[in-house]
């Protein structure tokens, strides 16, 4: 006897107190979704791909500097900006609350990008290349794309699918921090979190209620999925992370 | 183009018998203009008195703006309407366009409405807070709650558009007076009287004519000027989140179609009623039509670029907009500014045989009258119920409720539009109801000959 | 001062007809020069297309270029056309005769290059050109009719194909007079295209209703046209600069003015280069001037609207947006040349009527007012872009490579090659709405005035 799966909306937790801009999150991330390896001339000409990017900022003078660490990653917003905007639905929202990224049939018109206020879109302005010694290092699960195409942060929904495909295949549903993306597995301090809003036990929800949380850019009505806890600067007279 | 096969030839009448005609009806007037010079002048006061009752009951001051929202309509409804009347008469006569010459003086007495107008603004700046740390056109700030400013301009915004105002007002008085002392002249001769300013030489008549080009080109960019600042400091400004660059044009597109409604049924008016019938026939409203035509589809055409861009951007605050403008409490409103302002007219002017008649084109601007002033009462009624305190913030936190207008409402629109009409009857004794030199002007300059095996219009085109 | 012209039918016929049926001395050396970088051009396009859009200056945040400006420009050309021979149609303007047929011609083809601008801009180029087809080609996925992008094609080509209909229907009376004085292969061509005309009274009036019609509606395809390209970037949020209102109608009269410039430019061009001063003369150029005068003025109220709008929401970012365009290097000097070349030099000179009817400053001006819409262009999608996040870790700076300056200078070789393709195979002016003007100038004479007069059918 099989129930149906409950319904997922997947979200993620982003701690910016605990954020020490290691960019763990960075590379795994590129480990695992078969990003092109950036260049310095590539950084150079401003279109180096980084599904999930550290902003960082400096405030202050010498020397009293302090280095502030923001990330950012599509936010799977649930009104997004860059759906409506593809000619070709090459990129749409699915019922798990993800935004979808569809590579084979993305002609590169670079709209959604335009439109995104979190920037958090990659356009392949070359074709991708590695060197020899690290094709082996390619994942599988993980479609290579070419150039001309835009990408972004999936959330790993090779994962997700992994884990989905797991948990139906034993007859259960998919547990609470089952499912990791690269990036909040790899984070050495937790800063990451992900999981299913919907699942009542997820740790998502402590979060969510926090006095810390807040969603970047809200006025614009987008309905992100990530929500942000922002710094506490004990020496701030402010809160430090609103934008 | 001739549809049925003959060409229309309007009567031909020379400048001697025009010159009679005009007159003789000018100097004999009836009860019926005594009659309805006094009702207008008698509802006129109603309204004053409706205004001061509503001042001792509800009472004047920032705060109290909610309930004033009707008296704002109806300033701005006579500024889109009668206010706009003579831009129409100043573009035609920039494209030397012959039928504008029996609507003329019309446009110029509607013109002297702005001093109508520049009371009613002076009573509706009691209204309206100062221009600091609130969005106006004169980015005022103390550098702190928003910090791109432009200083501090005292008196902003009420000195500044009252300035422009006065220009206007200058202005309409001006083209009125400039072409209708040489109709006085005329009508002096005939009734014996001496002349005292206009003789007719050929200096006065080049000085009335770069005077009144000069003049109609300054009231045209003041008008424009004036509904664009109008329209934002006295409704955009008021609503929080409203941030709509193309609403000032398309005022001016409202007040171009008001405008050109109103020339188009005081036409028919003056045809019906005044008998002008072989002066102003088919061809003036078949001309007046197209234009309205194309001013219905342009105010389409303005209305959607707004709503798309909110629509499709799905912002909060801009949706609080929408809901308050559109689908929320004025929405029977704006259908009705809908369906009289553009789809009606566009579905009655779109048959060349209704803009080929005379009673065609005169329901289709009465049409657009009606939804002129349901557009004006969702835009004015509308932003001025949201509440002071909520003037300065980002976005609405909560859209008011629909305020309909009372008792006291109504009777101050109602004596606004009767002042209005007051003025235009009243001074319109004071020269003819045609203008005579251009009328005359326009006469001259056609002829009918014959060509080849038919007989033809022919037209003067003077450089 | 209007001239009262009479010139006999042969005349018009001989004058208007020698570069179709005798091509000029330097007419193959210019053609060949075009041909050449047509030819570059097209090489670097196969380039592009084969390496990657890298080649490209463009970077993320700034992921459009060039290509785009270009491309909005074209297409703001392209609204000469209707403006001159559908407006001036409607409203019987006498002085409109000379330009319609080179106004339309010129719509027609700043709209072919200015559709090829987005499909080279694309990533895939041979993937969009198929699947933005209003036609579920792969998969049964349709089109995402939400996207602006689909507008535009729908747009750009309804106008096409409505402007491309205006020329040929105007064609057909001066294909009759080709096919009568031609032989041979040019015959044979000539006769099909003039489709069995005889000049029947019938058929002329088929032929101006024909016209009319077309006219009334290509007045919305035109108006739409450029308004859905400015929906491209009016609906986005992510750009501070962009969701604006007031674009549509903004760009339409920005086009309306550019493209009248453009005509000024090509009939200023078409009299010196065929020799046609008797059919184009200074009170034809002085009155586009006049109109030119208020549309710019029209122009110039709406783009003063744009910008005291952002100014208006006293966002901070929004005000950076406009710091930048209008006093930071290189786009604030780029804004004030823009601002002169298209409005502060112009416009006040053609008040005086001398300037208007004096043909050299005519086209230098005109000229630049397209020079200052170009930079327009620019300025009010790339600085937008350079900006586009309100946290400046992504912010950039636009370089354009030199494969999108090669591209660009193609387009307008390219539109001027195919302009003078179609000026060796028609006549530019149209001979029958020259010799109609003929047949309807008249004169009255008032006291001791002969006025110029015109007969007027009803």
């Amino acid at each position: 006897m099989v129930s149906p799966p409950r319904e997922r909306k997947w979200q993620m937790v982003v701690d910016v107190d605990r954020c020490t801009g290691c960019q763990a999150c960075v590379v795994a991330c590129q480990a695992e979704n078969n990003i092109p390896m950036n260049s310095e001339s590539i950084f150079n000409q401003k279109r180096a791909m980084q599904w999930i990017r550290i902003e960082r900022y400096w405030e202050g003078e010498f020397p009293n500097v302090k280095a502030r660490f923001m990330p950012f990653l599509c936010q799977h917003c649930n009104n997004a900006p860059c759906e409506p905007v593809c000619p070709v639905f090459a990129t749409y929202h699915n019922n798990e609350g993800l935004n979808v990224q569809v590579y084979n049939r993305c002609v590169g018109t670079r709209f959604c990008q335009n439109n995104c206020p979190y920037h958090a879109r990659y356009f392949n302005f070359w074709e991708p290349m590695w060197p020899e010694s690290m094709r082996n290092q390619l994942n599988p699960d993980v479609t290579v794309r070419g150039r001309g195409i835009m990408e972004k942060c999936t959330f790993c929904v090779q994962r997700i699918r992994r884990g989905e495909l797991d948990a139906k295949r034993q007859n259960r549903e998919v547990r609470d921090g089952e499912v990791q993306p690269a990036c909040a597995q790899a984070c050495p301090t937790n800063a990451l979190v992900f999981g299913d809003i919907k699942d009542p036990d997820s740790k998502l929800h402590e979060f969510v209620e926090s006095k810390r949380h807040f969603l970047v850019r809200e006025e614009l009505g987008t309905e992100p999925n990530v929500i942000y806890l922002s710094k506490v600067d004990l020496e701030a007279k402010e809160v430090a992370g609103h934008a | 183009m001739h549809s049925n096969g003959h060409h229309h030839i309007p009567p031909v009448v020379t400048v001697q018998e025009f010159t009679e005609d005009v007159v003789a009806r000018h100097i004999a007037i009836g009860p019926r203009y005594r009659r309805a010079l006094m009702i207008f002048g008698v509802l006129f006061l109603l309204g004053v008195a409706a205004f001061v009752a509503k001042a001792a009951t509800d009472g004047i001051g920032v705060d109290k703006r909610a309930s004033w929202g009707y008296l704002a309509a109806i300033t701005a409804y006579l500024l889109t309407t009668a206010g706009t009347a003579p831009l129409a008469l100043i573009g035609l006569r920039a494209i030397k366009a012959h039928w504008r010459r029996p609507l003329a003086r019309l446009a110029e007495l509607y013109g002297l409405v702005t001093v109508l107008i520049l009371l009613l603004v002076v009573a509706l700046m009691f209204f309206i807070p100062s221009a600091m740390n609130r969005r106006t056109m004169y980015f005022q700030s103390d550098g702190v709650t928003f910090p791109g400013t432009l200083g501090k301009i005292p008196g902003a915004p009420h000195v500044y558009d009252l300035v422009l105002l006065l220009a206007l007002v200058a202005g309409g008085i001006g083209l009125w007076w400039l072409s209708a002392r040489a109709d006085k002249g005329l009508i002096a001769d005939h009734q014996g009287k001496p002349r005292n300013t206009f003789w007719g030489t050929a200096k006065q008549w080049k000085v009335q004519q770069v005077g009144l080009g000069l003049l109609g080109a300054a009231y045209f960019i003041t008008a424009v000027g004036f509904i664009t600042f109008f329209s934002i400091d006295f409704a955009m400004a008021l609503a929080p989140g409203w941030k709509d660059a193309i609403f000032a044009p398309l005022q001016g597109i409202t007040g171009l179609q008001g405008g050109l409604a109103t020339l188009i049924l005081s036409m028919y008016v003056l045809r019906r009623w005044g008998h002008f019938e072989r002066y102003i026939f088919m061809e003036h409203f078949w001309a007046a039509s197209k234009i309205l035509l194309a001013l219905c589809l342009l105010w389409f055409y303005f209305s959607w670029s707004a709503f798309i861009i909110f629509w499709y951007g799905r912002q909060p605050a801009e949706f609080s907009v929408m809901q308050l403008l559109y689908f929320g409490p004025y929405e029977w409103f704006f259908y009705g500014a809908f369906l009289f302002c553009f789809v009606a007219p566009f579905l009655t002017l779109l048959w060349n045989s209704v803009r080929k008649s005379a009673t065609g084109p005169a329901i289709a601007a009465g049409m657009i009258l009606v939804g002129n002033l349901f557009d004006k009462i969702r835009l004015y009624a509308g932003t001025w119920s949201v509440p002071n305190d909520q003037i300065a913030d980002h976005a609405m936190s909560s859209v008011p409720l629909v305020r309909y207008p009372n008792a006291l409402d109504i009777m101050m629109m109602v004596g606004a539009v009767s002042g209005a009409l007051f003025i235009v009857l009243w001074m319109g004794r004071k020269a003819p109801i045609v203008s005579m030199w251009e009328m005359s002007e326009g006469l001259r300059l056609r002829v009918v000959r014959n060509f080849l095996r038919t007989r033809l219009t022919v037209l003067g085109k003077p450089e | 001062m209007q001239q009262r012209v009479v010139l006999s039918h042969e005349k018009i016929n001989a004058d208007l007809l020698k570069n179709v049926l005798k091509a000029p001395f330097w007419y193959w050396a210019i053609m060949g020069f075009l041909g050449a970088i047509v030819l570059v051009g097209s090489v670097t396009v196969a380039f592009l297309l084969n390496k990657g859009f890298g080649l490209s200056g463009t970077n993320r945040p700034i992921m459009w270029g060039l290509l785009i400006v270009d491309f909005v420009f074209w297409i703001g050309i392209s609204h000469a056309g209707v403006m001159l021979s559908a407006i001036l149609r409607l409203s019987k303007a006498e002085w409109r005769r000379p330009a319609t047929r080179a106004a339309e011609v010129l719509t027609v083809f700043s709209l072919m290059i200015a559709a090829l601008h987005p499909v080279v801009h694309a990533g895939r180029a041979w993937r969009i050109i198929y699947w933005a087809f209003p036609f579920d080609f792969s998969r049964g996925v349709w089109v995402n009719v939400r996207s602006p992008l689909i507008w535009d094609p729908a747009a750009i080509f309804t106008y096409l194909t409505g402007s491309t209909l205006f020329v040929i229907i105007a064609l057909i009376p001066d294909m009759a007079v080709l096919r009568d004085r031609t032989s041979g292969l040019k015959h044979t061509v000539y006769r099909a295209l003039a489709m069995g005309w005889r000049g029947t009274p019938r058929q002329w009036k088929l032929q101006i209703v024909a016209g009319f019609l077309l006219s009334a509606l290509l007045l919305p395809v035109f108006v739409s046209v450029h308004s859905i390209v400015s929906w491209d970037f009016a609906v986005m949020i992510g750009i501070e600069g962009y969701h604006v209102t007031i674009f549509a109608p903004y760009f339409v009269i920005g086009a309306v003015l550019s493209g009248v410039s453009a005509v000024i430019t090509m009939m200023i061009l078409m009299k010196w280069m065929f020799g046609w001063g008797d059919y184009i003369r200074e009170e034809h150029i002085e009155n586009l001037a006049k109109l030119l005068v208020i549309i710019g003025t029209g122009w110039f109220y709406f783009f003063f609207v744009e910008f005291i709008f952002a100014l208006y929401s006293l966002e901070p970012q929004e005000i950076a947006l406009r710091e930048l365009q209008a006093f930071t290097s290189p786009y604030g000097y780029l804004a004030l040349v823009f601002i002169f070349l298209s409005y502060l030099i112009p416009i006040p000179m053609w008040l005086v009527p001398k300037v208007r009817r004096n043909l050299q400053i005519m086209f230098w001006s005109s000229l630049v007012v397209n020079v200052g819409m170009w930079l327009e262009r620019f300025l009010i999608i790339i600085p937008g872009l350079a900006r586009k996040q309100v946290w400046p870790f992504d912010w950039s700076t636009y370089h354009p490579s030199i494969v999108e300056i090669i591209i660009v200078v193609t387009a307008y070789a390219l539109v001027f090659l195919l302009l003078l393709t179609f000026a060796k195979l028609f006549p530019l002016i149209p001979l029958f709405d020259v010799k109609e003007g003929q047949t309807l100038s008249d004169e009255i004479v008032i006291g001791k005035r002969r006025v110029p007069a015109l007969r007027v059918e009803e």
